[in-house]
């Protein structure tokens, strides 16, 4: 039966072959999509690692600084604006993070470990974040004031660096020296994860420092030692808040300026930034597709009207209806399966030749299943109405069709 | 005999309604998506009001600093700009200006973010903007540290809903400005223009900028003519190569590079984020090209498909004029010229679908102040796409057609 098929298939293979060749572009196209699809709900998956509920976030615009008392000056001034909010019975706590959370900016530091290459992203925080933030730790301890006299600097790494730089050891002790700088790093903390990125990024290796923001040695304070805020608001707290809070601000560094969002609107813009484009090309493959349905539909019909006196014969050799619509069926079918081996084929080279490297194995199993799902699936409601049109030939009709 | 051609054309049109529909829904469709890309190319990088001289202008807006083992990239500094790329030859108006940045306002309760931008005077000049009320911030303005700005309609509407601005105070940052002037709103995509409250650069809150070699300015040069490109971009080259770096970050950095690029090279340079002086526009062109060919493929071999089953319905008259002596090239020639009939009359919808879509895409705020359309440019690109995709989807079917047995056509045969 099978067999059959083939051959009624290779009989019509120049007709055949466009039809195949356009079967085969849907699926790549599809494929293309659903990729993009499938990576986006598994990394969705995956736990943030923090809560960002009642959670405000604060960029500060302060200028460069041109001197080392400079450097000094703005810490000073950075602490005072920490103090003042802290008196406000609206907010709980507030801390200070080099890079904010849900933010576009990133800051990535290079090392070398154990003759590898290593690339995490890192960020410089004060002891309160893990509060605010409600960050779990797996192992370890968070940051503490004892930190102060600590001659290495303790940091808190999270799960899939400490998979990269010890396999399967216990991170939690460990001293890393991170590039040029002759500064040495004590690990003290493990997290599962902390994805500043939304939960639309996929989990990247993360190390958190330990800002000691009471630091006095004016030479060794850096840029990033001056940070920006995060502040956790006590339940209920309105937006009309912000304004007394940011007015207050202003009030002590008169020539800063603050940004204050909500970290729930923040999340909501980098969502929205990241999965618009995607939502564009998927309604452009969308109707690519519906364009592909009505044009396959169309030539199967054709093909089904040119076919008459054959249809004719063999009904009148006594196949039953029945055998006529799945004979059609199962020809479309033939053809699917080619253009979906080929594809498939295909698209298996491409994580080979480095394009959609990011996606993992199951997710490109995945994608490949439900394309072919849905690509099959589009086919035979294309076939359904050109079979049911071919089952209905009355024979003698057919066979004196000129 | 062109108007045969016409006259057969919409016969078979009508014949079959339903393949003339999927024909007509698959070619409308696939350039209002390839009209929609062009016409946001050209809303990027067309010359048109504000920037109504942008073929003639350059924007440094890219610098990187170099040492040993340290790179860092990102704006140039005021100073830097300042002290290197004024008075270059063949420079007609130069004006230095910050990248838009978020400037958070109150007003009656209400949080304003406004995109607010420090300009020059010269800025004014070489960028002409549709005044609604009001004049422009001047070089005066500038030197004085006058506290004036300019906004747009929008932010008129939002701070003072009902009334001009003119003459009125208006608080950003903690810092109250003197509106002097009303522009109509210019789109997020053009980058110089884009704001919504322009003031004085020496407003600024902390002066340090005036110092920094890498910042968040960005240049805008008016050349004579695009010929001065060359020589402007070879001077500022060359004087790159003189500047002296403070001492703060001479321990770290040895050399400095910043480029004039036109709105093409901008582009590319940002796609690639290349840090070369030339950033390889014509490889941007091409990708995009190519990108644009491969969405087209498979709309095109839908309507190879569909061309093709069309001839097959027409066997019998292929036969004939083949039996009268019709040669294949004519036969080709007719079914492209048909199929060029059908992709116009797609375009032509193609063209009122990207109207469409495009007010779409204008209304929802996806991008601030956009303002999409159809312009002559665009509907020329229109055209020219139209008639790339009929000859890309139109001569294999007429080489069927033309191959046809003239015998077996006459008997309605089929096509194997």
């Amino acid at each position: 039966m099978i067999k059959q098929l083939f051959k009624i298939v290779w009989n019509r293979k120049r007709a055949n072959f466009l039809i195949i060749l356009e079967v085969f572009i849907s699926f790549l196209v599809v494929f293309a999509v659903m990729a993009f699809g499938v990576y986006f709900v598994d990394i969705y998956t995956y736990p943030l690692g923090f809560t960002y509920q009642d959670v405000w976030s604060v960029r500060i615009n302060r200028g460069a600084y041109s001197s080392d008392e400079d450097k000094l000056k703005q810490i000073e001034v950075i602490k005072q604006l920490m103090q003042s909010a802290k008196e406000f019975s609206e907010v709980e706590s507030i801390a200070g993070v080099n890079t904010n959370v849900f933010d576009n900016s990133e800051s990535i530091s290079s090392f070398d470990y154990a003759g590898k290459k290593h690339e995490p992203s890192v960020n410089f925080v004060t002891d309160d974040m893990a509060k605010i933030l409600d960050i779990k730790l797996l192992e370890g301890r968070w940051f503490s004031k004892d930190d102060d006299a600590e001659s290495t600097i303790p940091i808190i790494i999270n799960q899939k660096l400490s998979q990269e730089l010890f396999a399967n050891e216990s991170p939690i002790g460990k001293v890393i020296n991170m590039g040029s700088k002759e500064e040495l790093y004590k690990i003290v903390g493990l997290v599962l994860d902390f994805r500043d990125d939304t939960e639309l990024v996929a989990p990247k290796s993360y190390i958190l420092i330990r800002n000691n923001i009471n630091i006095k040695d004016a030479s060794s304070i850096r840029m990033r030692f001056v940070p920006n805020f995060i502040i956790k608001l006590r339940p209920g707290t309105t937006a009309a808040f912000e304004e007394k809070l940011a007015r207050n601000f202003l009030s002590i560094a008169k020539d800063w300026s603050f940004n204050i969002q909500t970290l729930e609107d923040l999340r909501n813009k980098k969502i929205k930034g990241i999965l618009s484009p995607v939502l564009a090309v998927a309604i452009v493959a969308v109707f690519l597709m519906i364009m592909v349905a009505l044009g396959l539909s169309g030539v199967l019909w054709q093909n089904v009207t040119q076919r008459i006196k054959e249809i004719g014969l063999r009904r009148a050799n006594g196949a039953t209806r029945g055998k006529i619509y799945y004979q059609i069926l199962g020809e479309l079918l033939v053809i699917t399966s080619i253009a979906l081996t080929a594809g498939t084929i295909i698209v298996i080279q491409f994580p080979l030749l480095g394009f959609f490297d990011f996606v993992t194995a199951k997710v490109y199993i995945i994608t490949i299943l439900l394309s072919c799902g849905i690509i099959a699936l589009l086919t035979i409601i294309c076939g359904l109405y050109p079979s049911s049109l071919a089952a209905r030939i009355p024979p003698a009709e057919a066979l004196h069709y000129e | 005999m062109l108007k045969n051609y016409v006259k057969i054309a919409f016969l078979v049109l009508k014949r079959r309604k339903f393949f003339t529909f999927i024909s007509l829904f698959a070619i409308s469709f696939t350039l209002v998506v390839l009209i929609v890309v062009s016409s946001i190319f050209d809303h990027v990088l067309a010359p048109m009001a504000p920037e109504i001289n942008k073929d003639r202008s350059l924007t440094m807006f890219f610098a990187e600093i170099k040492g040993k083992d340290s790179i860092w990239n990102g704006n140039p500094g005021y100073k830097l700009l300042n002290d290197y790329a004024r008075n270059l030859p063949g420079v007609e108006l130069m004006s230095i200006h910050s990248e838009s940045s978020p400037a958070i306002s109150y007003v009656r309760g209400q949080k304003i973010v406004s995109a607010l931008k420090h300009t020059d005077g010269e800025y004014w000049k070489i960028l002409q903007f549709k005044f609604l009320a009001g004049s422009p911030i001047t070089t005066e303005d500038e030197k004085n540290a006058n506290f004036v700005a300019v906004i747009n309609q929008n932010t008129q509407e939002k701070f003072f809903p009902g009334q001009s601005a003119v003459g009125q105070q208006i608080e950003v940052d903690d810092q109250k400005f003197q509106v002097v002037g009303v522009v109509e709103n210019v789109s997020q995509l053009r980058n110089s223009a884009y704001a919504d409250i322009w003031v004085p650069l020496s407003t600024s809150k902390n002066a340090a900028y005036k110092t920094e070699l890498m910042g968040s300015c960005i240049a805008t040069l008016l050349a004579k003519s695009r010929a001065d490109f060359p020589a402007i971009k070879a001077e500022i080259a060359a004087r790159m190569k003189t500047v002296e770096f403070p001492t703060e970050l001479k321990k770290e950095y040895e050399q400095i590079s910043c480029f004039a690029d036109t709105a093409l090279e901008v582009l590319s340079r940002e796609a690639f984020n290349s840090v070369e002086a030339n950033p390889n526009p014509s490889r941007f062109i091409g990708i995009l090209l190519g990108l644009m060919t491969l969405f087209m493929l498979l709309p095109a071999i839908n309507l190879i498909n569909i061309n093709v089953s069309r001839i097959l319905e027409r066997a019998s008259e292929v036969g004939v004029r083949k039996a009268f002596g019709a040669s294949s090239r004519t036969l080709v020639a007719q079914f492209i010229t048909e199929n060029l009939i059908l992709t116009s009359l797609g375009g032509l919808l193609g063209f009122v679908g990207s109207m469409l879509t495009l007010q779409l895409i204008n209304h929802s705020s996806i991008i601030q102040y956009g303002s999409f359309q159809v312009n002559y440019r665009v509907f020329f690109y229109g055209i020219i796409i139209t008639v790339f995709f009929s000859l890309f989807s139109g001569v294999y079917p007429a080489w069927r057609m033309s191959k046809l047995n003239p015998v077996e056509a006459l008997k309605g045969g089929s096509l194997r």
